[in-house]
């Protein structure tokens, strides 16, 4: 991901008023993580595993903290099971952020499976997402997925592809 | 040892505004009975006690956080606890009570059951404060640690339980309510925030 898309992302998660920010690192997001780490507005809860990074992030919810998980596009796989047994059936809310490896134009013979899991696994999870390919739609778009996660008291996703990534 | 002793001797010693996550089943049914409360969550699923506690924990480090887990939960995100020494809340108090069994589905031996230590996982993950407990007076000194920063306790009990109360059960959104609400009012912010600004509610 390049450093303005990055910078895209940090300004976007301040304006939506995210302050507990859950990773486990992943090469699409390792400038933004490495900046969310270091920023003090943001609790940074570092997991070894996407779905101790979910549970991590419903508790934060509890505590009355805005939490946003920022995942590699396999480990959204990982998460799958808090998302079901906590979010979905708790209805809690929740800021998810993948890189979309697996896209079409994504030369990584490895990342082909994401093409045909992380899509139908959203939509079977119940978790509404968006795809945001360009630098300037980013904050708007992490703005929105916030307030619809609250207000629906639902997780929402935000997948990042095209330039954002490139 | 018996569970429900354990958690008689720690509802004995927890605070009005102690929070307390537990795990599901027979640990939930018992801590409900002892404690009835709104600062207890119940019910996480496997795997999920400790990431949420720990989470709570995280965002509220002026409050103590109680965790209530068992052995079978645990092990399926064992990983918890090294994430746990990474932050390393002094809040947080990790009690899990290990029957060597998954008990609720009919008792089949669990790891702990064939040698693998939590006390030691746990220390080897950086969580210095770690400690066993065999007795009812054993688990009574490692509730006397609780304000002692980061703590965890495996408590080795038997299998069993008292017998459910019929209204021992609470649906997960009605807990999740009764406790984001109590949140709010203990902590004065925020915590449902069903009403979010957005183009589409704010001129």
């Amino acid at each position: 991901m390049k450093g303005e898309a990055s910078e895209a992302i940090v300004r976007g998660l301040k304006r939506a008023g995210v302050d507990f920010v859950a990773i486990l690192p992943d090469h699409g997001f390792d400038r933004v993580q490495k900046r969310v780490a270091e920023d003090e507005s943001f609790t940074f809860a570092p997991v070894s595993n996407e779905s101790v990074g979910a549970g991590v992030c419903a508790g934060a919810f509890f505590g009355g903290k805005t939490p946003a998980l920022m995942i590699p596009t396999s480990g959204f796989l990982v998460a799958t099971w808090p998302l079901a047994s906590l979010h979905n059936l708790w209805n809690i809310p929740l800021l998810l952020l993948i890189p979309y490896r697996g896209d079409i134009g994504d030369a990584q013979p490895v990342m082909r499976t994401y093409q045909f899991t992380t899509e139908p696994i959203l939509r079977d999870l119940q978790i509404p997402y968006v795809t945001v390919s360009e630098i300037g739609k980013i904050e708007g778009a992490i703005q929105d997925a916030v307030s619809s996660a609250f207000a629906w008291q639902n997780p929402i996703c935000i997948l990042f592809r095209g330039e954002t990534l490139r | 040892m018996k569970r429900f002793d354990c958690l008689k001797a720690l509802a004995a010693a927890v605070r009005d505004d102690d929070l307390v996550v537990t795990n599901l089943g027979n640990t939930m049914h018992e801590w409900l009975t002892l404690r009835p409360s709104r600062a207890n969550l119940y019910n996480m699923n496997l795997g999920q006690c400790t990431p949420v506690a720990l989470g709570l924990a995280l965002a509220l480090p002026h409050r103590r956080v109680i965790a209530l887990d068992g052995d079978g939960n645990l092990l399926l995100n064992l990983v918890s606890l090294a994430d746990v020494s990474h932050r390393k809340p002094s809040n947080l108090k990790i009690f899990v009570f290990d029957n060597e069994a998954y008990e609720s589905p009919g008792g089949m031996p669990s790891a702990t059951a064939h040698g693998v230590d939590l006390v030691q996982i746990a220390k080897g993950c950086g969580i210095e404060r770690s400690f066993g407990a065999a007795t009812v007076e054993e688990f009574k000194q490692r509730v006397e640690l609780l304000d002692q920063g980061l703590l965890f306790v495996n408590a080795k009990i038997e299998m069993g339980s008292i017998e459910r109360p019929p209204y021992g059960t609470i649906d997960f959104k009605f807990n999740k309510y009764q406790f984001a609400t109590y949140i709010e009012e203990t902590e004065k912010k925020p915590v449902l925030r069903l009403r979010s600004r957005s183009p589409f509610t704010e001129k």
